[in-house]
């Protein structure tokens, strides 16, 4: 999404709302099955494996809905620049919002086990905590930043796409404190939050409406900045375009603006709460690693081990 | 071979088949587990599988002598255990303590073979299970005496008191703690926890020797399910009853999160203290 934004005002095209919506749909499912997958982690990670096969099972729900709604269940890249792969039907959304009603139930429980259970209170409480000024100063994003009391999402203070509409308002989950256990239920009451705006979005796309066929477009030459709140935080995309080709993009992953704060946090702490820790801030190590660089039709990869020892770009 | 005078060689063709046995039990518990997961769970013959697979692996063979012997003395303590617990095919005055003795045993093998791997993870394991071994094992030898004074026996054969759980219920409660540990099971599993230190003690074990560590680690489990209803319920009920304790570790395996290790820590130094109050109570 956050390419979209890059590149769309770029081409130039008018992009109708019910592709809008349609990416505000897969948006916020992407982000339900992203927090539902780390829960399992982090239930993982203190040793609790039947509480991970519950997340993963509500999770498996979500994936069913993408099969139904795109077509394919974990890479289903529904967009295109400027219009959608698929056209959302009546069949597919009531798919949807039957799958819907049985995850916030069955969620409802599963945070109440999260919120409640005295070894997990107890291993997560105190743990790893950012407190609001240094979150600030670390320039912590998504979740993370929230449970500490910052106030900053993408979706709210810089609205993009049908984020935009009145009615689609996201109302940011605040906590203070910033420690493992706020984290966590920091994105579990997220969960909640999105399961709102699905059926908000649900009710008011069209489903007759086609979406427009792909559209031709040429770019001459252009930069453009994009940004968008992925499920881990903020997103930053930065394309350069020379004659309709990409010559630079450069990403800023969520997690890459996160892990500055590891060695702040782990400071002091035993070696039964690291995974816990680094757990609650939902890292995405590959989303980190690697650099492709594509130069006269030749593609080659680097890793963090090419990239510290110095490899220069040329 | 003095202890087993007037034994037949049935007897320990018995005791050999208690390793199948051990094994079995093993696919069910994992099947429980799996149940409880809320998955299907792999066939019941999957451990047979898993050995057999492990025994036609080439093993990564170190220039080590101490992490090599390692596996074939922990399967040697289980063996042994089994010889005394069940049936007594080999008895002698006190071989409770020889019981406690051999649990003990066997962890330290599996410290100085994790040791000499010079694996991090299996120093952190090590280390673990040493801070814990001064509580839980303490305890363990203190609780299991208790019984054995109580009824007057002198060895493992001679033990027939019945529910011995209704006439010292905080014995039972303290040996049913310190099996958590010997078992591994959570919450007081921080020794194999899997997120924070891998494998823990066998993190740098493969093929063969992999193995035998497993069938000794099973073995030891049955033997403890075993050793808790006969101590709890006496001779002929605890056997029967033995299943019911595969099954209570099963369950709590898979309803609890595991405490952090100072916690897990603190808990089996209290309890030896416990253990030991009760110690003088009774006598």
């Amino acid at each position: 999404m956050a390419f979209l934004n890059s590149v769309e005002p770029l081409a130039g095209k008018k992009v109708p709302e019910k592709v809008y919506l349609q990416r505000l749909i897969t948006g916020e499912l992407e982000r339900v099955h992203s927090h539902m997958l780390w829960a399992g982690v982090m239930a993982h990670e203190i040793g609790l494996e039947t509480l991970f096969m519950y997340f993963w099972r509500e999770r498996e729900h979500i994936l069913d809905v993408f099969d139904e709604l795109t077509g394919n269940r974990v890479h289903h890249s529904p967009d295109l620049i400027g219009t959608a792969k698929r056209s959302f039907g009546k069949k597919e959304l009531d798919f949807m919002l039957g799958k819907l009603d049985t995850i916030e139930n069955e969620m409802k429980d599963l945070r109440e086990v999260m919120r409640t259970h005295d070894v997990i209170t107890r291993r997560f409480k105190k743990h790893g905590k950012i407190g609001k000024k240094m979150a600030k100063e670390l320039g912590l994003v998504g979740p993370v930043a929230r449970a500490s009391g910052i106030n900053y999402d993408v979706r709210k203070n810089a609205p993009y796409m049908a984020y935009a509409i009145k009615e689609l308002t996201v109302k940011p989950v605040l906590r203070e404190g910033g420690d493992s256990y706020e984290r966590s239920m920091n994105r579990l009451d997220e969960i909640f939050e999105c399961i709102r705006l699905l059926r908000k979005a649900a009710e008011m796309i069209d489903p007759k409406e086609a979406v427009p066929k792909k559209p031709p477009f040429f770019v001459k030459e252009g930069f453009g900045m994009g940004r968008s709140e992925a499920p881990r935080g903020e997103n930053f995309h930065f394309v350069n375009v020379e004659n309709n080709r990409i010559v630079r993009l450069k990403l800023r992953t969520p997690t890459l603006a996160n892990v500055i704060s590891y060695s702040a946090i782990l400071e002091g702490e035993d070696i039964t709460d690291v995974p816990v820790i680094i757990g609650s801030l939902d890292p995405c190590i590959s989303c980190m690693e690697r650099v492709a660089v594509i130069k006269d039709g030749k593609k080659e990869i680097w890793n963090s081990h090419e990239l510290f020892a110095g490899k220069k770009h040329d | 071979m003095s202890y087993l005078q007037g034994r037949n060689m049935i007897e320990l063709l018995l005791v050999l088949l208690l390793i199948p046995l051990a094994v079995a039990i093993e696919g069910i518990r994992r099947k429980i587990v799996a149940h409880m997961h809320n998955r299907t769970g792999p066939p019941l013959i999957q451990p047979f599988y898993d050995l057999i697979k492990l025994f036609g692996k080439e093993s990564f063979i170190r220039n080590n002598m101490v992490f090599s012997m390692v596996p074939y003395l922990a399967f040697l303590c289980s063996l042994v255990l089994a010889l005394i617990i069940p049936f007594s095919v080999l008895k002698f005055d006190f071989d409770f303590l020889v019981i406690g003795y051999l649990f003990i045993l066997q962890d330290t093998f599996y410290i100085f073979g994790a040791v000499a791997s010079r694996s991090p993870f299996g120093t952190y394991a090590s280390v673990r299970e040493l801070l814990l071994m001064l509580g839980y094992e303490i305890a363990f030898l203190i609780v299991i005496s208790l019984f054995f004074f109580k009824s007057g026996a002198v060895g493992f054969a001679d033990y027939d008191t019945e529910f011995a759980i209704l006439q010292m219920p905080f014995a039972s409660i303290f040996l049913i703690f310190t099996a958590f540990v010997i078992l591994r099971v959570t919450p007081f599993d921080v020794m194999v926890a899997a997120p924070e230190i891998s494998a823990g003690f066998f993190s740098e074990y493969s093929g063969k020797k992999l193995a035998f560590l497993e069938i000794a680690e099973w073995l030891k489990d049955f033997l403890v399910y075993v050793l808790l209803g006969v101590l709890l319920f006496g001779k002929i009920y605890g056997l029967v009853l033995a299943p019911l304790f595969m099954f209570f570790y099963a369950v709590m395996l898979t309803s609890s999160p595991r405490y952090s290790t100072v916690t897990t820590v603190k808990v089996f130094l209290v309890l030896a203290l416990l253990a030991f109050l009760d110690l003088f109570i009774l006598v």
